[in-house]
């Protein structure tokens, strides 16, 4: 069969078979009665095997304790501890560093590792509870790795979580970005499964989902925008990320409230054993940023800042209409962390940014997030470690319009206070428990309109915020069954009230407002409560050969109402109400792991299925500019996206990177729209491909390539025109019925380390972005020739072609 | 949106280019359009019937001949039965719109027919016309400004159309008093379609519309604006004629004002 043959068979194929599967009532039912009855039965389960396990032993002890980077003291996540004793046995170290391992009294030898660190072995004989640290040092070159022959691991066989991709920062600051702004964002885009938003945007959608179906989180905190400047830069400062990891299915049950994936961000929380300072001048953007010991082993900072200065060449203008503009961005990072004793450690963070626009003086918008993390964590005894968060996220925007006598400003804002309790409990090798609770307040201040002067014609809007509180409970086992099978399952149970407080509607058929309905203060308007089961398991073949398979429900309460594919600032956040309905997806994976060349290359191959409720798209012709009550402006229906994802990866030695390709289709089936038939939704894309390759030249020079491929979105173009009054209009008698030209590009990126001295050490980044010059177009647009009104005629924009860029990067 | 396609355009106006390009089509069957107005001044008043064509052809739209058109109006029972003057033009001679009251538009093309409804609302006064000049980054424009007093009542929604030395410009612009309900409101006029200057004569028709019409040309309106396809996904404005016609079918006060640019 040829790869075209087989594209159209598993298109055709894969909806009526998955989408029967999963509507099959019978299917349902037995997920249902053996995994979600209640979360009780569930705890009851739990507790029954876990007593099981533990009666069979001898004397066991429990070894615990953090895995550290030994020059900067910063805990390092999701380092693989194995016993060399019992090959089938090992834990990894969790987002705080803290591992746990019970074993039967004896002598063992632990192995310690984690990508681009030398792995550790240490050897302990253990007759009671012992309390273990481990420290890594970087490798210094990739070069070094393959001289010492690596020692990569084979955890993604053997781990039953599956959907997942972990980045740490170090190993993708080589990978060339527009503008030479190293964005982790834009990596997560080259990995299968997961698509820019468009040209140079940070915002991406995983698995066909929308842009707001993603839940970003920076240190537990939730980022309701996380693009800067239009979407070309994300939130994300290089310097201040330890880690990111991306789940695009088989989330596990501590995650929820995004249907598409969960992209969770570890910020640094800075060295505690010397002080560092360091940063980069781009041609877009400088960064700075400070870390060190406050007490040096116990406590530590870290402070990081960015700005961009693209307004400054504004102003070397003489011309007042240019120079009189404001552009920029900037956003600040800080954390402190202190060791209260080898039990308690307390960490705060916080990030802000802000980005401004005026045009002048008629218009103006400004628009950030601010987040807050206050974290605890506690080790009750060496297998129950605790995490106590008091989270806080706001995002607001502000639009001024000054224009004759309409003077007014639109402000909206999200705010959100959270707090979490969760629990990781290790009673024995073969499970890892994690259980908590997590309460949120949410207040949604919807689009507010004041007069900005005396002489406003505007009206003040008397539109109220709306409140809501969203709660879980969540359960989840990670459960090593058999030394070839592990399952991870768990449960989330949530809880959405909609409170009063503020007006709510009842619709007609048209979408016109019949009826007004208020509600007081603290009264519940509707409750909406949904049990979201998630598992996912691993059987492995062999050392290096795997398959996994997983199920996963996410349900989603604040739904971003966009009247583009792209985010832009003042797009507005609705919750769940009487009107609009929790949005529900399910989704199904398979996946085949193998590495090859001792666990030098990487394989895998995912499919997924996916089904989604209450989806949400608008109406013909909605307004978005004049309308307050959005809801009218709505249409809903379901979705299915579904599709099969390879990724060939190579991690070690001069050359690494890895190719990826995604066959995916995403639809969409609204009444109201297409005459109620599937449509490929916006982000559609038949076909992905990427290939990231990094080549250590020398010990200074280290050079990179990306190239994407992918088939263009999904978009309505007219099939027609006519006339109305004296203007030629175009006729839309499809909704997104044609394909963009296909999209590729190919950027290059060169690195030199310049010779250290003393502590001082700093490199030279070039990129070059879209190195051929491909005309991809960002928009095309349909328009009435100006200079001979009896045409018309077809225009593409194309804004990047052969970007060059220089980073200078100093650290000391 | 279209602010924004300002900001995006100073942000990349060094390396963005624009292109003119083909694009291969689909072809449509032709689909019938119906222009209708009837307003309370003695010109204008008049059925327009013409078909779509597609994409790649020239601007040249077939006027349908044949059709019977009748304007009846509800409120008295009066009927006109229209007479064409031109090709697809059919002119009300024998009504006048009154507002308050309610019309009807039928329209048979063979076998087919089509209709709409329509009530002219209130008749609200252009006060004055004037102009301003409007900085941005794409250079200075004059604009032409105009001053009016909302009524009290809420849903008010107003067409402006701009003739420039008696051309009328093809920019669609409309305004609803959601955000200015009952005050005097100074509205400019932003016209991307023509470049006013020195010496010329500006007049502006503000019409008080019905709320579907408001939404059928707001419609029109966005999908004029530009970067479309970089998001919002363009669709047909949905108008008020049954039957299966592109078009409109609206009843409407005008009040003109003029201005001379010095």
């Amino acid at each position: 069969m040829t790869p075209e043959r087989l594209a159209t068979e598993f298109v055709r194929l894969a909806p009526e078979t998955v989408g029967k599967l999963l509507t099959m009532p019978s299917l349902w039912t037995i997920i249902k009665s053996h995994v979600m009855v209640s979360g009780k039965r569930l705890l009851l389960f739990c507790g029954f095997l876990l007593t099981t396990t533990l009666a069979l032993g001898q004397a066991r002890y429990t070894l615990s304790g953090s895995v550290k980077d030994a020059q900067s003291g910063e805990v390092l996540i999701g380092a693989t501890i194995r016993v060399q004793q019992q090959p089938t046995i090992g834990t990894i170290s969790n987002e705080y560093g803290f591992y746990s391992l019970t074993l039967p009294e004896g002598t063992y030898t632990l192995q310690v590792s984690l990508v681009s660190f030398q792995p550790v072995t240490k050897t302990v004989s253990l007759t009671s509870g012992t309390h273990l640290d481990f420290s890594l040092t970087e490798s210094a070159t990739q070069l070094q790795e393959v001289s010492v022959r690596s020692q990569a691991s084979n955890e993604n066989i053997i781990n039953p979580t599956m959907g997942v991709e972990r980045l740490n920062m170090s190993s993708i600051k080589q990978i060339p970005v527009l503008l030479g702004e190293r964005d982790p964002l834009k990596v997560l885009q080259l990995l299968p499964g997961i698509k820019s938003a468009g040209e140079g945007n940070s915002g991406f959608h995983v698995r066909g989902g929308n842009s707001d179906q993603n839940l970003i989180l920076l240190d537990e905190a939730p980022v309701y925008n996380a693009s800067h400047l239009l979407g070309f830069f994300s939130t994300f400062n290089a310097d201040a990320i330890k880690d990111l990891s991306i789940y695009k299915g088989g989330m596990p049950a501590q995650y929820g409230g995004r249907l598409s994936s969960v992209l969770d961000v570890k910020m640094n929380d800075g060295n505690n054993q010397t002080f560092h300072a360091g940063g980069g001048i781009g041609l877009i953007s400088s960064r700075l940023y400070a870390e060190g010991p406050l007490k040096k082993d116990k406590s530590s900072f870290l402070i990081t800042g960015r700005r961009t200065y693209a307004d400054a060449f504004l102003k070397l203008s003489n011309d007042p209409d240019i120079n009189r503009n404001t552009l920029y961005f900037y956003d600040l990072n800080a954390k402190l962390n202190y060791t209260l004793s080898t039990k308690d450690r307390l960490f705060a963070s916080g990030y802000f940014g802000r980005d401004r626009f005026g045009l002048g003086d008629l218009f103006n918008i400004d628009w950030g997030n601010a987040t807050g993390t206050l974290r605890w964590n506690h080790l009750f005894n060496e297998k129950l470690f605790s995490n106590t968060s008091l989270i806080y996220s706001q995002y607001d925007y502000q639009v001024g319009i000054q224009n004759g006598s309409n003077d007014f400003s639109l402000t909206s804002s999200i705010r959100d206070y959270n707090l979490k309790q969760e629990f990781s409990y290790f009673p024995n090798p073969a499970h890892a428990l994690r259980f908590g609770a997590n309460v949120i307040h949410h207040t949604l201040t919807p689009r507010n309109r004041t007069a900005t002067s005396e002489s406003s014609s505007v009206n003040n809007s008397q539109e109220k915020s709306r409140y809501s509180v969203e709660s879980a409970v969540f359960i989840s086992d990670k459960w090593q069954l058999s030394p070839t099978f592990s399952v991870e399952y768990g449960l989330r149970l949530t809880s959405f009230a909609v409170l009063g407080g503020s007006d709510y509607y009842t619709l007609d058929a048209n979408k016109n407002i019949v009826d007004t309905l208020s509600y007081a203060t603290g009264q519940i308007v509707t409750h909406y409560v949904n049990p979201e089961p998630r598992l996912s398991a691993a059987y492995v073949l062999n050392d290096n050969t795997s398959i996994k398979a997983s199920y996963t429900r996410n349900v989603q309460n604040l739904h971003l109402i966009s009247n583009s594919g792209t985010s832009t600032p003042n797009d507005r956040w609705l919750q769940s109400s009487n009107i609009i309905r929790p949005e529900v997806a399910d989704q199904v994976a398979l996946g085949f792991f193998r590495n090859f060349s001792d666990n030098r290359f990487e394989f895998s191959a995912e499919a997924y299925y996916k089904a989604l409720q209450n989806q949400i798209d608008y109406k013909n012709g909605a307004d978005f500019q004049f309308t307050d009550a959005l809801e009218t402006q709505l249409l809903f229906g379901k979705g299915r996206a579904y599709g099969l994802e390879l990724l060939l990866r190579k991690k070690t030695g001069a050359l690494t990177g890895w190719i990826g390709y995604t066959l995916s289709r995403t639809e969409k089936q609204i009444e109201g729209i297409n005459n109620g038939r599937w449509y490929a939704a916006r982000q559609d894309r038949t076909h992905d491909v990427s290939v990231v390759g990094v080549y250590q030249l020398s010990k200074r020079w280290t050079l990179s390539a990306t190239f994407v491929y992918n088939t263009g979105n999904a978009v309505s173009f007219p099939t027609g025109k006519y006339r109305i009054d004296n203007a030629v209009v175009f006729n839309y008698t499809e909704r997104n019925g044609y394909r963009m030209p296909a999209y590729h590009r190919l950027d290059l990126g060169a690195t030199v380390q310049f010779a250290r001295k003393k502590n001082f050490e700093s490199d030279l980044a070039f990129g070059l972005y879209n190195a051929y010059g491909r005309a991809n177009p960002y928009a095309i647009n349909f328009e009435q020739d100006d200079d001979d009104p009896s045409k018309t005629e077809i225009q593409r924009i194309t804004l990047f072609k052969m970007v060059p860029s220089i980073t200078y990067n100093f650290r000391f | 949106m279209l602010r924004y396609s300002i900001l995006l355009g100073l942000l990349t106006s060094l390396t963005s280019c624009v292109d003119v390009i083909q694009l291969d089509l689909n072809r449509s069957n032709p689909a019938v359009v119906i222009e209708g107005r009837i307003t309370d001044r003695d010109s204008m008043n008049e059925v327009r019937i013409t078909q779509s064509v597609d994409f790649d052809y020239a601007n040249e739209f077939p006027p349908i001949t044949n059709a019977q058109v009748v304007v009846r109006d509800l409120t008295t029972g009066l009927a006109d039965t229209l007479t064409q003057s031109f090709p697809g033009v059919y002119p009300i001679t024998k009504l006048t719109g009154v507002p308050g009251h309610r019309y009807q538009l039928t329209v048979i093309i063979g076998e087919k027919s089509y209709s709409a409804l329509a009530t002219m609302p209130s008749r609200v006064e252009l006060d004055q016309v004037s102009y301003t000049t409007d900085n941005r980054l794409n250079g200075t424009s004059i604009r032409t400004v105009a001053t009016y007093w909302d009524p009290a009542t809420p849903g008010n929604y107003y067409r402006f159309v701009n003739y420039q030395n008696g051309l009328a410009s093809r920019t669609f612009f409309v305004r609803s008093d959601a955000f200015t309900n009952g005050n005097r409101v100074v509205q400019t006029i932003r016209d991307e379609n023509i470049t006013i200057q020195a010496g010329d004569t500006m007049i502006v028709d503000m019409q008080c519309i019905e709320k579907a019409v408001f939404e059928y040309f707001n419609g029109l309106a966005q999908l004029q604006g530009d970067n479309i396809n970089q998001g919002v996904s363009p669709t047909n404005p949905p108008g008020n004629i049954s039957g299966g016609a592109l078009g409109y079918f609206s009843a409407h006060t005008v009040s003109r004002r003029t201005v001379v640019i010095p």
